[in-house]
């Protein structure tokens, strides 16, 4: 039987840890604070993967020799998040390393064990490991996207077999 | 007067008789001396006129220790001003030009100073080939770049013109800057914004402080 648990395997994930990314394109713009990945861009962190079209770094740090540090992320573009216990697609994605969230709205795809659910937007807080979906098609700090029309979240469970 | 001394004056009368040894000495010379004094006047007269003596000769190339560089500097120092007119300055242990024809001096040990907004900013590397109508450096081999507030960046075989205050990767490339390690197949650098553009599978690899 496929547990089906809520429970994102992400929540293990350090936002500490290393970032990797790969591009066709980087622009860093370091008195900007800013890095900018084009074209089939690749992140990597701890069990994270996050693919985009385009995504934008914002850091700080770096100069006074304590290390950068990764603020936050801004994908958009066929966005796809993978992780050992679901996988999500939508239009952006904001990863706040900081209060360590993941917001994934526009045209919401969740697959998590099998099931399948859509909905506005797709919050993942990697504290507490829960992933919420809901129907509100608008994202943390204002970004609104089409989401279905009725702004309604549906989903299609598989139901383990019961063999008695 | 004693014997001896009637002696010795009659030596001395014998020898100074007409037709003794001294005259017969000076009437050689007097025959002698003019003549060689004709002589010598002929042979100089004649000297210039003759081939044989001809005293030139031709300094041989192949046995003459040649240098084989062009021009060679100890602790060179190349100054001008870049596109915006601010000075930079390119000194090098040592710069050796080939040869005339081409305007490229081979460094060695440079650093190069610029000015920029935010204060000077220095260039060094081991090796590097300095063009100096394009006022550009090629450099071979490593390259640290250091900035006025501790902006560095590191990265290999880049061309780097003092003029534009660029760097250009001529291929693939790798190097690293406060974000983190990178590497691509072509990069380009503009040193005022520091901004860099990585084309051409780009990778980053942010290492993170852990201060959060």
């Amino acid at each position: 039987a496929v547990p089906a648990s809520s429970q994102s395997a992400l929540q293990s994930l350090d936002s500490n840890a290393p970032v990797d990314v790969a591009a066709d394109r980087i622009e860093v713009q370091d008195r900007a604070d800013r890095a900018i990945f084009s074209g089939n861009v690749q992140v990597r962190q701890g069990n994270l993967s996050l693919d985009a079209a385009r995504i934008t770094v914002a850091y700080s740090g770096g100069i006074a020799g304590s290390g950068p540090q990764v603020q936050r992320l801004d994908a958009s573009g066929g966005v796809h998040i993978q992780s050992p216990s679901e996988s999500a697609r939508g239009q952006f994605a904001v990863y706040d390393l900081n209060r360590r969230l993941i917001t994934l709205i526009g045209g919401v795809e969740l697959n998590q064990g099998g099931n399948v659910i859509r909905g506005g937007r797709l919050v993942i807080d990697l504290n507490s490991g829960r992933a919420v979906i809901d129907g509100r098609s608008q994202g943390g700090d204002g970004i609104t996207t089409q989401g279905n029309a009725s702004g309604r979240v549906t989903g299609r469970f598989t139901v383990p077999q019961r063999n008695n | 007067m004693s014997e001896a001394a009637r002696k010795k004056l009659g030596e001395r009368q014998a020898w100074a008789t007409p037709g003794g040894r001294h005259d017969r000495v000076v009437g050689f010379l007097q025959i002698a001396l003019p003549s060689a004094v004709g002589v010598l006047a002929a042979f100089l007269a004649m000297a210039p006129l003759q081939k044989s003596n001809e005293l030139s000769f031709l300094l041989s190339r192949d046995n003459v220790e040649i240098a084989g560089e062009r021009l060679r500097v100890e602790a060179a120092r190349y100054s001008g001003t870049d596109a915006t007119g601010r000075p930079f300055q390119l000194r090098a242990a040592s710069a050796v030009q080939r040869s005339s024809t081409t305007p490229f001096v081979e460094l060695a040990e440079l650093a190069a100073q610029l000015q920029l907004e935010d204060g000077p900013a220095t260039i060094t590397a081991n090796r590097g080939r300095y063009n100096l109508d394009e006022e550009a450096v090629r450099i071979n081999g490593p390259l640290a770049f250091r900035a006025a507030d501790g902006y560095r960046l590191d990265t290999s075989n880049v061309f780097v013109s003092l003029h534009d205050r660029e760097m250009r990767s001529a291929g693939d490339v790798t190097g690293r800057i406060p974000l983190g390690a990178f590497s691509a197949q072509r990069m380009r650098v503009d040193i005022p914004t520091r901004t860099i553009y990585l084309e051409g599978r780009a990778r980053l690899r942010i290492e993170q402080s852990q201060g959060r």
